[in-house]
């Protein structure tokens, strides 16, 4: 039976899909477009969620806003899961001392708070969406090689792998054949959880300056832009917030509910 | 061990800061500033000198601490790091307060009464509450609070009640996150076999949720608690900006601003620095709490 917050996490996470891809027949005005005679309006007819501080409707810019979310979310959590994975199954395999380099490196990266990592490195760099994406896989890729590490422990031991072994097949054959299609499931989970995490920091960076270039229809900046003027026009700030709580939600819930399906022992 | 861990992570700063491409000179006057102006900043920040030797004096500044001047005022940064920390912490504890005085009794109430709607319901506001952006629920409960309902002050840092909106802001996000953890780690114990054996005995049930399940569950939650309270330290960046605290995180953004560099560099070593020690000291109070753990 698959629970009913697990079926609403995939049904966000479908229609923020939906609206990313068609943002550009469904948003009713250009998302740039300034209308300066409706600035700071409320939502009202034709412009359902309001105009921002040029006049921009806002409803607009946060079907945009979906593209931004989403397209770092897959690129930095699709680097992350990728080299991580790779690094991970190397070191849990071959053990030894490159496990203890391994170790190491990433017990100094987790040493560290993820956000001011982030901060740290985007307050030196100008921003842009490329430069977010390689600040947040810079340290993405440390969770899943753990993980990745951790089952390829498990799995080392076992028969298969260790047939495997006697006949003689290929490392690379080892790894993409018979250890990674036994860990699929608790890397899927790790990635709709991962996907949650790099959203929030995105929209956060963002929401201190630091994330998108300035007038990127992003929704953590269009929070920070709203806030400036929350006493006049509070829909600024609070409709695009109701948007990342409601993904971040959605890849919180359908990572709950995968997790309950692949690794049924856990919480 | 906390040395070397320190020092990995003063070493990651400065490279962070001092290998990222672009010219760190050109960005604090500008490309169009007069080359004498260039020449006297690098000489200043040690730009000129080679990496390898600016390392060097980082790590002694590091030690004899010296961690240089702002570009702003003039000031030593550790000066203004010490005039800014103790905002920052009060934040961070209130907020850890806040959010262990909600947490716990509704991850308790969560596993006694498990499957219950009492269960679902607080586990479903906990999973909301870890999807909520603090800055987002900062200026909402400024607009709740300050502004339509007219209790509370929106900023500034004094009084007793300006504290409140920032440290359950700050806060909501560990309050959700522990009551879950809580509520995983009564279960645990409930289903444990000394449990049954207490009810086999007779023991009332209110003595058997607190005086032995309770106990036992709260060995990992403490860990928990500990471990965020450096996260807690990072995530004062958004709340400080959100109401003008005057602690390192709004110093931190402010430097950003103006490039100051120097600043920022003390503002993330003194934030990485203080999430090393509390996690160590975590992991020390663990193992003096259950001495069955050695590592």
């Amino acid at each position: 039976m698959t629970k009913w917050t697990t079926k609403i996490g995939a049904a966000i996470i479908v229609l923020l899909v939906l609206v990313a891809f068609c943002a550009p027949l469904i948003a009713p005005h250009d998302p740039n477009t300034y209308h300066l005679d409706m600035k700071f309006d409320g939502p009202h007819w034709g412009y359902w969620f309001g105009n921002d501080v040029d006049g921009r409707d806002l409803l607009s810019r946060i079907i945009y806003g979906a593209r931004v979310s989403l397209g770092i979310g897959v690129a930095v959590v699709g680097i992350s899961t990728i080299v991580g994975s790779v690094i991970g199954l190397i070191a849990g395999y071959k053990g030894g001392i490159i496990d203890h380099i391994f170790l190491f490196i990433t017990d100094v990266f987790l040493s560290f708070p993820g956000f001011l990592f982030a901060v740290a490195v985007a307050a030196f760099l100008s921003p842009s969406i490329l430069n977010i994406i390689i600040i947040l896989s810079l340290k993405g890729w440390v969770g899943s090689a753990r993980l990745v590490r951790g089952q390829t422990l498990a799995l080392k031991e076992r028969e298969f792998v260790l047939s495997g072994r006697a006949i003689g097949i290929s490392n690379l054959r080892m790894y993409f054949k018979h250890l990674l299609p036994n860990m699929i499931g608790p890397i899927i989970v790790n990635v709709s959880f991962s996907m949650a995490g790099v959203i929030m920091v995105e929209s956060s960076l963002s929401f201190l300056g630091l994330g998108v270039p300035i007038n990127t229809p992003s929704w953590g900046a269009m929070i920070d832009q709203g806030t400036q003027y929350l006493l006049i026009a509070p829909h600024l700030s609070i409709i695009p917030g109701i948007f990342i709580m409601l993904v971040v939600l959605g890849f919180n819930f359908l990572g709950d509910g995968l997790r309950d399906r692949f690794a049924p022992k856990g919480r | 061990m906390i040395i070397p861990i320190l020092l990995s992570v003063a070493t990651i700063v400065f490279f962070l800061i001092h290998v990222i491409p672009g010219d760190p000179v050109d960005l604090i006057v500008g490309e169009q500033a007069l080359t004498t102006d260039k020449a006297r900043i690098a000489s200043e920040l040690n730009l000129d000198k080679p990496v390898i030797v600016q390392y060097g004096i980082f790590l002694k500044g590091l030690v004899t601490g010296d961690w240089g001047r702002s570009l702003f005022d003039r000031r030593p940064v550790l000066t203004q790091l010490k005039e800014r920390f103790s905002a920052t912490a009060l934040l961070a504890f209130t907020a850890m307060f806040i959010a262990v005085l909600v947490a716990i009794p509704m991850g308790v109430l969560a596993a006694v009464k498990r499957n219950s709607f009492w269960d679902s319901a607080s586990m479903f506001i906990a999973l909301v509450g870890i999807s909520v952006p603090n800055f987002w629920l900062g200026p909402v409960l400024i607009l709740l609070f300050s502004v339509y309902i007219g209790i509370l002050p929106i900023a500034g840092g004094g009084s007793l009640s300006s504290i409140i909106l920032p440290s359950i802001t700050l806060g909501a996000a560990l309050a959700a996150m522990l009551s879950r953890m809580t509520r995983a780690s009564m279960i645990e114990e409930i289903k444990s076999e000394y449990i049954t054996t207490a009810r086999a005995k007779g023991i009332s049930e209110r003595k058997i949720i607190f005086k032995h399940a309770f106990k036992n569950a709260l060995n990992p939650i403490i860990t928990i608690v500990g471990l965020q309270v450096g996260a807690l330290l990072a995530g004062t960046v958004i709340t400080e900006k959100i109401f003008s605290w005057p602690g390192i995180g709004s110093l931190l953004m402010d430097s950003i601003g103006r490039r100051d560099y120097p600043v920022v560099e003390g503002c993330i070593l003194l934030i990485s620095f203080s999430y090393v020690i509390i996690n160590m000291s975590v992991d020390l109070l663990y193992r003096f709490f259950d001495p069955r753990v050695k590592l």
